[in-house]
């Protein structure tokens, strides 16, 4: 009868502390409704991997490796870059661009607020080689699919304390960004009005511009082609307008079946062996930086354009440059509603949000040019 | 875990690199738009 319990004499201390940290997860998603579609299977996952000898994952018993599901889906699917890379198939099939079309000068804001990611690089490298400080300054990217990219294409440790750090700081960007964007604006910045005067797109312009991002992101970073290019191969999907059923299955189904396989991998990275390091503490609060840098950057961009402009610009549109889409975005509209009820700065914030979906992407791929 | 201060000062040109280049990429793609909305305009 010494198998019933047998295992239970394996349980560490940290295992424990893992199913708590996963319990938090999954009370955040359930509870707090903060990115249910990522932070449950993450939360649930770390609690799988975490039990004694979990045959969720791969085991060596008596020296023979069991194979678990969990590693085999990480080695078929995040070990390749291969699930994220198809996850942004469906991003791309859910971007809008057409705020951005109209006003395009709004993409520069974009750039402007992926500053935390190259301030990350800098501050990371403090503490860890330089690879590993890319790679954790990707969290900034406010972009799962790009940090897990970079991180294996980099060959980082820490790819696990990655991942979780970069859909746990997506999901709390309600909380992060409206505290930084009221310090670093003045209330009557914050007030300051924007018109929205929509230009009629063409559909031709809609149908070229992913394949002139694609082909002006390769030439200046070609290790983004990976990524800008499924991104925007999602997106002609949706503008094309002769693939209707491929869309709808990019949007939903491909969407969610990648989201469900790869929240659930992301946890066999989550063992308390691996997780449970100060590594991972200073991990969680440089991406937390990061994502502070990329608010001030984006917003510091705005300020800098009104001292030359005579019609100013809402310097709270900057932080939705943020790759965080579209939660950004509505955050500054609804700051915007809150100072003045007339001010809708929802087709601007809208723009500058895609806009960091696409600078997000380069910016991996530019740090991959010049790490890897 | 030791600190190295002096990585952050010898890292700065990558931040200076990563966005200027951010900036390039951005403003080559915004110019395209602008050109490709001023030709389907004049169709």
């Amino acid at each position: 009868m010494s198998f019933l319990y047998e295992n239970l004499f394996k349980l560490t201390w940290q295992q424990v502390v893992m199913w708590v940290i996963g319990g938090i997860l999954i009370y955040l998603a359930i509870k707090k409704e903060m990115e249910p579609s990522l932070l449950l299977p993450i939360g649930f996952g770390a609690i799988l991997v975490n039990l004694p000898v979990s045959g969720a994952v791969d085991q060596f018993i008596n020296g023979i490796l069991q194979e678990g599901p969990l590693s085999s889906l990480y080695n078929a699917g995040i070990a390749n870059e291969l699930f994220p890379l198809l996850l942004f198939i469906g991003i791309g099939a859910m971007c809008d661009f057409g705020p951005l079309l109209s006003n395009p000068a709004l993409m520069l804001f974009g750039a402007a607020a992926q500053f935390g990611i190259f301030f990350m690089l800098c501050l990371g490298s403090m503490f860890f080689p330089i690879n590993d400080a890319a790679s954790i300054a990707t969290i900034a990217a406010a972009d799962g699919p790009t940090a897990i990219v970079v991180a294996q294409k980099l060959g980082s440790q820490y790819l696990g304390p990655i991942m979780v750090a970069a859909y746990s700081y997506m999901a709390l960007v309600p909380i992060i960004q409206p505290p930084i964007i009221k310090l670093v604006t003045t209330e009557s910045e914050r007030k300051i009005h924007m018109d929205y005067e929509p230009k009629n797109v063409s559909k031709t312009t809609r149908i070229l511009f992913p394949i002139i991002i694609t082909v002006v992101a390769g030439l200046v970073s070609p290790a983004s082609v990976s990524l800008v290019g499924f991104l925007m191969f999602g997106n002609l999907i949706k503008e094309c307008g002769v693939l209707d059923s491929l869309n709808d299955t990019a949007q939903d189904a491909l969407t969610n079946i990648i989201t469900l396989i790869l929240g659930i991998t992301i946890a066999s990275q989550m063992q308390a062996s691996q997780f449970l390091q100060v590594d991972t503490l200073i991990i969680l609060g440089l991406g937390l930086l990061g994502f502070v840098f990329d608010t001030i950057g984006g917003i510091l961009f705005g300020k800098f354009l009104n001292l030359f402009l005579k019609k100013k610009i809402n310097p709270m549109i900057g932080a939705a440059g943020i790759s965080a889409f579209p939660m950004s975005g509505r955050i500054v509209h609804k700051m915007g509603l809150e100072e003045d009820n007339q001010n809708f700065l929802l087709m601007h914030s809208m723009a500058v949000n895609v806009s960091g979906q696409i600078a997000s992407v380069v910016a991996g791929g530019l740090i991959l040019s010049m790490f890897m | 875990m030791s600190i190295n201060f002096a990585n952050f000062v010898t890292n700065i040109p990558y931040m200076l690199k990563g966005m200027l280049g951010l900036f390039i990429a951005l403003g080559a793609i915004a110019l395209s738009i602008i050109l490709l909305n001023k030709l389907s305009d004049k169709q």
